[in-house]
């Protein structure tokens, strides 16, 4: 049972709402109704559901087998049959473009979920403990000095590149960009711990018992999950961009998977005899990527109205 | 100041060695070797070449036994301590796959060629996005503002090669206006070698430059927006000074601090986009050498243009934080 007059934050809640205060709104519908006023990440989400849903129904949506050769239909212009043409094999690009986006999609999502979880472990921690701290300055100190796309390919080069999960999820690949680009969310985390940890709040929490623990899982990671998802949705952009210029230069996806890079470079070898190939890949890689900026465009004015 | 622009070159050393280290592992998990042919070598001609280079060392660690007899003695006889070691006293050893041309020649060549490329595309980014950043601050909400933001948002957005890659076809497939690829002068030095290959470097620097254009613009436009209605510019106005002077003197100088603290990132951003767009465009610099050794398993060249550039990235943020100083008065070290 709780002492008369013990202060718990129910009671400070129950003391601000009798006070007439405004009722109370929380950090995440506030944040909703401003992103769904933004009319130009709305219809960059609407387009990224889209793509979503093509990639989850690619083997619906294609239109023949994107791995089929039709040696009778090579480097076709865009037409009936081949909304995209065909590609130097006969292969009909639009089915191709469609079964890369599940590749870019997964990439650009799965490794930034990994890059998220791992940056706000060890953010968290840093934030929390001195000695780990010191040790991810440290290590961020190196990371920032190694170009990201060199520590990436050395990376694939070092464990291969060619394990496909489900003819659609480059573990390697998506391992790589996630051990490269974790200290920036961890930094991020970890300044936003150091930070909350000097509010009143947690002063507040502090004050009433709370243990570490639960100050740590309500008072301080939750503040910290508005600036991780926008930095995250940045980072899926960037993911796509990642995948798609290693396997451009030929050292990410192996060819015969239709990643957006692959496609692209397939393409570049005959850009004079047929650019369709790669306009088709140029545009899905800008479009999807101009999309997910958008919408973190949008997700960064609705956690923070003020960062404009 | 030089205290501590001694302190940062020093701070240098362990992350260039703990650089070295991590991309000595990596390249020599790498499986395959670089004399990988489709005709495989007759075994004892491959193991007499590997004696020959020293790869026939352990790559990090002599064997227990050995180590536990010589290590106070003398340093271990591996590939990595060999390495170190040549490396400092300046020899980086020589390429297994360009006829035992030595690395220091392969970087020298290429540097040229990527200093070029990354130099004129530092400034033109600087400029081009400065100047329309400013533009479009003071005229907010004007067409050319919208323009400007519109440009911000597709630099940003479209990658380096997909634009390179679209500026191809428009120009050379369609247009025929540009050459695709080449670079028709390597040995001449830097900014020498501009008169006679402007053609070949339109594309490739446009693509290169597009996003860090982008992004300094933005940058410059916001931070230029903050301290538009600042007080210290309204004194300035009301003291009757001359537009100009106002926005050079009081707006610019402190609007200029975010830009150089991104300027960082863009020398980052321009040296791994050199790799793409140098493999795009064909020109060989750094990052064509540095993508074609990997497949090529060509150690001594990986390990060079490696720590190349991580010198020069690490070399543009020091410059960074010491022009810091020159700009904002407030800061010393």
């Amino acid at each position: 049972m709780e002492e008369p007059g013990e202060i718990t934050t129910e009671r400070i809640a129950q003391v601000a709402v009798s006070d007439g205060l405004p009722p109370h709104r929380s950090l995440w519908t506030d944040a909703a109704r401003r992103f769904t006023h933004n009319r130009i990440a709305v219809v960059s989400l609407i387009l990224i559901l889209g793509l979503v849903g093509l990639a989850v129904l690619a083997p619906v949506v294609q239109r023949h087998d994107y791995r089929v050769q039709d040696l009778a239909h090579t480097s076709e212009r865009p037409s009936g049959p081949y909304w995209f043409g065909t590609d130097q094999l006969g292969r009909d690009q639009w089915s191709r473009v469609v079964n890369g986006a599940r590749i870019s999609l997964s990439v650009g999502i799965v490794s930034q979920l990994i890059t998220a979880v791992i940056g706000v472990v060890i953010g968290t921690l840093a934030g929390l403990n001195r000695w780990m701290d010191n040790l991810l300055m440290r290590f961020t100190d190196i990371a920032y000095s190694f170009p990201d796309l060199l520590m990436m390919i050395l990376l694939l080069a070092a464990f291969g590149s060619g394990l496909i999960l489900f003819g659609s999820v480059p573990v390697t690949m998506i391992l790589a960009i996630s051990l490269v680009w974790w200290p920036t969310i961890a930094r991020l985390v970890r300044g936003q711990i150091l930070s909350l940890q000097q509010r009143d709040f947690t002063l507040a929490a502090k004050v009433t018992g709370a243990s570490q623990w639960r100050i740590v899982w309500t008072h301080l990671l939750p503040n910290t999950f508005g600036p991780v998802i926008v930095t995250a949705t940045f980072g899926i952009p960037r993911a796509i961009f990642a995948e798609s210029a290693l396997s451009f230069i030929g050292l990410g996806i192996p060819p015969p998977n239709p990643s957006w890079g692959t496609l692209a470079n397939d393409g570049f070898s005959s850009i004079s005899a047929a650019p369709h190939l790669v306009l088709t890949s140029a545009l899905a890689i800008a479009v999807t990527m101009m999309s997910f900026t958008f919408i973190g465009d949008g997700l960064r004015d609705a956690f923070d109205p003020q960062a404009r | 100041m030089i205290v501590y622009a001694t302190r940062r070159l020093l701070g240098m050393i362990p992350v260039l060695f703990f650089i070295a280290v991590v991309t000595f592992a990596l390249m020599h998990a790498v499986p395959g070797g670089p004399w990988d042919r489709d005709k495989r070598l007759p075994p004892q001609a491959l193991a007499n070449v590997e004696a020959k280079y020293g790869l026939d060392k352990p790559v990090f660690a002599p064997s227990w036994r050995v180590w536990e007899q010589e290590f106070w003695r003398e340093l271990p006889d591996t590939q990595f301590v060999n390495y170190i070691t040549d490396a400092i006293r300046g020899d980086l050893g020589v390429s297994y796959r360009q006829l035992n041309r030595p690395v220091a020649d392969i970087l020298l060549e290429g540097i040229r060629i990527s200093a070029t490329l990354g130099l004129m595309a530092l400034v033109l980014s600087t400029v081009v996005g400065m100047a329309f950043g400013i533009l479009s601050a003071l005229r907010q909400n004007s067409w050319l503002d919208y323009a400007c933001v519109a440009f911000a948002t597709l630099g940003a957005s479209v990658p380096n090669f997909v634009l390179g890659l679209l500026l191809m076809v428009l120009f050379t497939v369609h247009l025929h206006w540009l050459p695709s690829s080449g670079w028709a002068n390597p040995t001449t030095f830097f900014f020498l070698s501009i008169p006679s290959n402007w053609k070949q470097l339109v594309m490739p620097l446009i693509a290169l430059s597009a996003f860090p254009t982008a992004y300094i613009m933005r940058v410059v436009r916001a931070s230029l927006l903050e301290v538009l209605h600042q007080d210290y510019v309204r004194t300035a106005r009301a003291k009757g000074l001359a537009e100009h002077v106002v926005v050079m003197r009081h707006m610019l100088r402190n609007a200029f601090i975010p830009v150089l603290t991104v300027l960082g990132p863009v020398a980052a951003f321009l040296v791994t986009g050199s790799f793409i767009i140098e493999y795009l465009f064909a020109i060989p610099g750094i990052g064509r050498q540095l993508v074609y050794s990997i497949s090529a398993r060509d150690y001594g060249v990986i390990m060079g243009a490696t720590l190349l550039y991580a010198v020069v990235i690490a070399a543009a943020n020091l410059i960074v934080d010491l022009m810091y100083v020159v700009v904002d008065p407030r800061i010393r070290y």
